[in-house]
């Protein structure tokens, strides 16, 4: 699933360390969400989105789920 | 966070309690059993046991004491991909074990009726146990 935490990381410059002790996972998970290797739970989803002040739409892409 | 620091607590109160208990097979092994090379490994074995779980002890204990460690501790140990990853790699290694068991239960029918009963036991065993954890699963989620 594409994501665009990279971005919104670079524009708030925030480092992957920080936004992973603030959702309460490690700076692995961060990496794996971001180069699409780990799909985020609902939950988390929801806290990265949360935190960015966003929608989870506005975070997380959703359009490969559509088209299945 | 206060769950956690108390299931922390609690790990490392059952943790000196097994400690403990570990001492008296080592303790009977060195003043009451006569001492042989076998009963030297398994000495060896309980204190390599009881290292480990003294610097586990530690470790919690220290992490008890700064609210930083604990919540990094508690990161590490609630981490959804980690988790994700150890369900995985706990259900791929259970498969390649009970895949192997029962080949080596099928080979060593050629061989030894008792190692292919042990075996054929050690299979039925693991396959009720995966069968209790499935239903128990299953009613669980």
């Amino acid at each position: 699933m594409k994501t665009k935490i990279p971005e919104l990381r670079k524009a708030r410059k925030i480092s992957q360390e920080e936004l992973a002790y603030a959702v309460g996972v490690t700076r692995q998970t961060i990496t794996s969400i971001e180069i699409g290797k780990y799909t985020a739970s609902l939950p988390l989803a929801y806290k990265i989105a949360k935190y960015f002040n966003l929608s989870i739409e506005e975070v997380f892409d959703f359009s490969n789920l559509e088209e299945n | 966070m206060e769950d956690f620091k108390k299931s922390i607590k609690m790990r490392v109160i059952t943790g000196s309690i097994f400690c403990a208990l570990i001492l008296i097979p080592n303790v009977a092994l060195t003043f009451f059993v006569e001492g042989s090379d076998f009963t030297e490994l398994v000495m060896g074995f309980l204190l390599a046991i009881e290292a480990c779980v003294i610097v586990l002890l530690i470790k919690y204990a220290r992490t008890l004491k700064n609210e930083e460690e604990l919540k990094n501790l508690y990161i590490k140990e609630t981490d959804e991909r980690r988790i994700a990853i150890r369900t995985k790699a706990g259900r791929s290694g259970l498969s390649i074990v009970f895949g192997t068991l029962i080949i080596a239960m099928l080979v060593s029918g050629y061989f030894s009726k008792i190692v292919f009963f042990t075996l054929l036991a050690v299979v039925l065993f693991t396959s009720l146990v995966m069968l209790m954890t499935k239903l128990y699963y299953n009613k669980k989620i």
